[in-house]
């Protein structure tokens, strides 16, 4: 998957590319917070676009793990600031630091979001960890959390998380598809 | 402002191992399992912890006799370690009775300070309620995590949310409590239970 875009992509192919990209990107979009101003071609401001977001079903009281893709489609950056959910008492955002198989978590003030880049939240890297998430506690997978996204200069975005079981995640089941075309042998 | 493990002999061999190892097979490995072989590199230690049920559980004399999947993590680590958790419940449900009669896997907190037996029983039935959940002091987790090459670091100031760093590798021993295979954090479960049948065949070898 290549995920570089040149700036000077007209919309069309930028919004074709993205399609590419979400086709890949594992589960569906369901609920796709869509902040595309109309008319950002050749305009300097970023233009975010939040997909793909999941919580998973908790584990323990005290915190579960979310994910999502952020797309800036405009032709500046932008940066995440914060998270917040009425789910939860605070999500932070973590990155996995990888030193030789230690994996370490380490919390991140914010998230910078390049014009035409799209910046992954997914398991082993980035990833939002909602601490005491009493509201998604009593959901099941397919129900779905609001959670909004600050960003310096789009603002506030809100996006539906759908509630995801760990024991079916989308990682495997991306995977799952290919299981009975080849076994392990290339 | 961090303890660092002291380095086991294990671990610069390990280190060698996982660098050159990603998930899944390398080009030219004519290895038949998609886990790193680690053959005899590390013995389970006979360090006694107390399991997610409260009795005592002793890391190696309770192993004994089925083959073993060690993971150090712990309950307040939302992706890393519910992830490995899960691929290794997903793995053993593609296991057959017997396969599964004849395995078992043992989680051991990397963060006893936090994580008592209650916590971690209720975390692990999440995943797979037959998981054996460890919990220890301090330093018998240390040991126990050096002997195995697995490296931990935790704050030394550890007042509210703190994160503790923590080898990310689940280490697979054979009854005798040798290792045999090293499997990577992402290590898909399908693989997994490919590796498990086939090691399983091997150990039930006389």
């Amino acid at each position: 998957m290549t995920a570089t875009l040149k700036r000077t992509l007209l919309l069309p192919a930028a919004l074709l590319a993205f399609g590419a990209l979400s086709a890949c990107g594992g589960p569906e979009a369901g609920g796709a917070a869509e902040h595309t101003p109309a008319a950002d071609r050749g305009s300097a401001e970023p233009s975010i676009k939040v997909t793909d977001a999941t919580v998973r079903v908790p584990s323990t009281p005290d915190v579960t793990a979310g994910y999502l893709t952020i797309e800036n489609t405009g032709g500046a950056d932008d940066v995440l600031t914060g998270v917040a959910t009425d789910a939860a008492k605070e999500v932070q955002m973590h990155d996995t630091v990888n030193n030789d198989g230690e994996m370490k978590m380490e919390q991140q003030d914010t998230v910078s979001v390049p014009a035409d880049d799209t910046v992954k939240f997914e398991s082993g890297g980035l990833h939002l960890m909602l601490m005491e998430p009493t509201g998604v506690a009593d959901l099941e997978a397919g129900d779905t959390i609001t959670l909004t996204l600050s960003f310096k200069e789009s603002g506030d975005i809100e996006t539906e998380a759908t509630i995801e079981d760990p024991m079916q995640g989308t990682d495997s089941q991306d995977s799952g598809s290919h299981e009975d075309m080849g076994h392990e042998g290339d | 402002m961090r303890i660092t493990m002291p380095l086991a002999g294990g671990l610069a061999l390990l280190a060698a191992l996982t660098a050159c190892s990603g998930p899944g097979n390398q080009p030219g490995d004519d290895s038949p399992y998609t886990g790193t072989e680690i053959d005899g590199a590390f013995t389970l230690p006979s360090i006694t912890f107390t399991d997610n049920k409260g009795k005592d559980y002793n890391l190696k004399a309770d192993s004994e006799g089925v083959t073993t999947a060690v993971f150090f993590g712990f309950t307040n680590c939302p992706d890393i370690c519910p992830t490995t958790m899960a691929d290794m419940a997903q793995a053993v449900d593609k296991l057959d009775p017997d396969e599964r009669e004849r395995f078992k896997v043992v989680f051991v907190t990397a963060d006893p300070d936090r994580d008592d037996p209650e916590l971690i029983d209720m975390w692990l039935s999440s995943f797979n309620p037959d998981f054996t959940g460890l919990s220890g002091t301090l330093e018998d987790t240390d040991e126990a995590a050096s002997d195995l090459g697995i490296s931990i670091s935790r704050p030394e100031d550890r007042e509210g949310d703190y994160q503790v760093g923590h080898g990310s590798q689940t280490l697979v021993f054979s009854p005798e409590g040798e290792s045999e295979l090293m499997w990577n954090y992402g290590t898909e479960p399908d693989a997994i239970a490919d590796d498990l049948k086939l090691l399983l065949k091997e150990d039930n070898t006389p």
